[in-house]
């Protein structure tokens, strides 16, 4: 009896204790600043020495671009034709918990535009290996903090699916961030499982 | 040489820390919520790490680990931060409810834990 009491006056203070928010804090991501450190001059040297070289494979790639051999102008020929329109937006009907299949990725890139971007969300690379499977929806986003929690944003036809979390990779530094954050996702870039 | 010296002992990322490094898809158990109360300060924080309201309903329970948190992005400033004994848990994520002054925020970060707040099994 002691036990459960002391626990429900600690949770009493815990929640009287948050709700004073004299802290100024609102969550984790606000406060990530707290939570880590930046980075010293040997670290910004080591990271910058790790940006070099895909830095020149990838001036490598564009100058080849530029300037194709005779083996990559056979690779040129091949044009890729998507003749996939996007159906209405199905995000009134979906619902947490709706099993859904993630489109093919010739069909995704079919909707995109130059920057990898529809509708204002960007298609990552990670994102590529969960075409062509199934998963739950975890959430439907309409109020979103973002910027560091300076800033929220409001969401439309745009859908969380449980599980599938970002791999970091292809940041600002070589080994990636490692925050795990869940992908979003378009609702035309699903299809309902009924 | 001396300032040689203290630029190579803030080398962090190449030396071990001492605690224990939790892999991917190891079990941990999260310390029950008097254990946690004990190692956080009066701003209800752990080096930083502040711990939640809506974490406390996980306490005791048993989950798979997802990743160690060691790079973070920072949107505003647009850095990548440093940071150690974090850990991130597999399926649990913010609902963030009445974070927005009422509103719920949908943005599902998953939470960070520190390594003192878990048990191995």
């Amino acid at each position: 009896m002691d036990k459960t009491t002391d626990r429900m006056r600690l949770e009493q203070d815990h929640l009287a204790f948050v709700k004073k928010r004299d802290i100024g804090y609102f969550c984790q991501y606000t406060t990530m600043t707290d939570i880590g450190r930046e980075l010293n001059r040997i670290e910004k040297f080591y990271q910058i020495l790790l940006r070099v070289y895909p830095a020149i494979q990838r001036r490598i790639r564009r100058w080849r671009r530029k300037f194709p051999q005779k083996s990559d102008r056979r690779s040129n020929r091949e044009i890729i034709i998507n003749e996939y329109q996007p159906e209405d937006s199905s995000g009134d009907t979906l619902k947490i918990g709706d099993m859904v299949k993630v489109l093919s990725y010739s069909q995704i890139r079919s909707t995109l535009n130059d920057r990898g971007v529809f509708k204002n969300l960007s298609f990552q690379e990670p994102m590529e290996k969960y075409c062509n499977n199934t998963y739950e929806v975890l959430k439907i986003p309409q109020y979103v903090l973002n910027n560091g929690g300076r800033k929220i944003n409001k969401c439309k036809d745009v859908v969380i699916l449980r599980g599938l979390y970002c791999n970091g990779k292809g940041m600002m530094t070589h080994e990636g961030c490692d925050m795990c954050c869940l992908h979003y996702w378009k609702t035309d870039w699903l299809k309902k499982i009924v | 040489m001396r300032k040689f010296s203290k630029l190579l002992s803030n080398l962090t990322f190449w030396k071990n820390n001492g605690k224990a490094k939790c892999q991917r898809g190891e079990r941990v158990r999260i310390s029950s919520f008097e254990k946690i109360k004990e190692t956080l300060d009066e701003r209800n924080c752990n080096e930083g790490l502040i711990f939640m309201e809506s974490m406390a309903k996980f306490c005791g329970g048993d989950y798979e680990v997802l990743r160690e948190v060691k790079w973070l992005y920072e949107e505003y400033s647009m850095k990548m931060l440093r940071c150690k004994d974090i850990v991130v848990l597999k399926d649990l994520v913010c609902d963030g409810k009445g974070i927005l002054g009422g509103k719920d925020c949908d943005r599902s970060c998953p939470y960070f834990w520190k390594k003192t707040w878990l048990e191995k099994e």
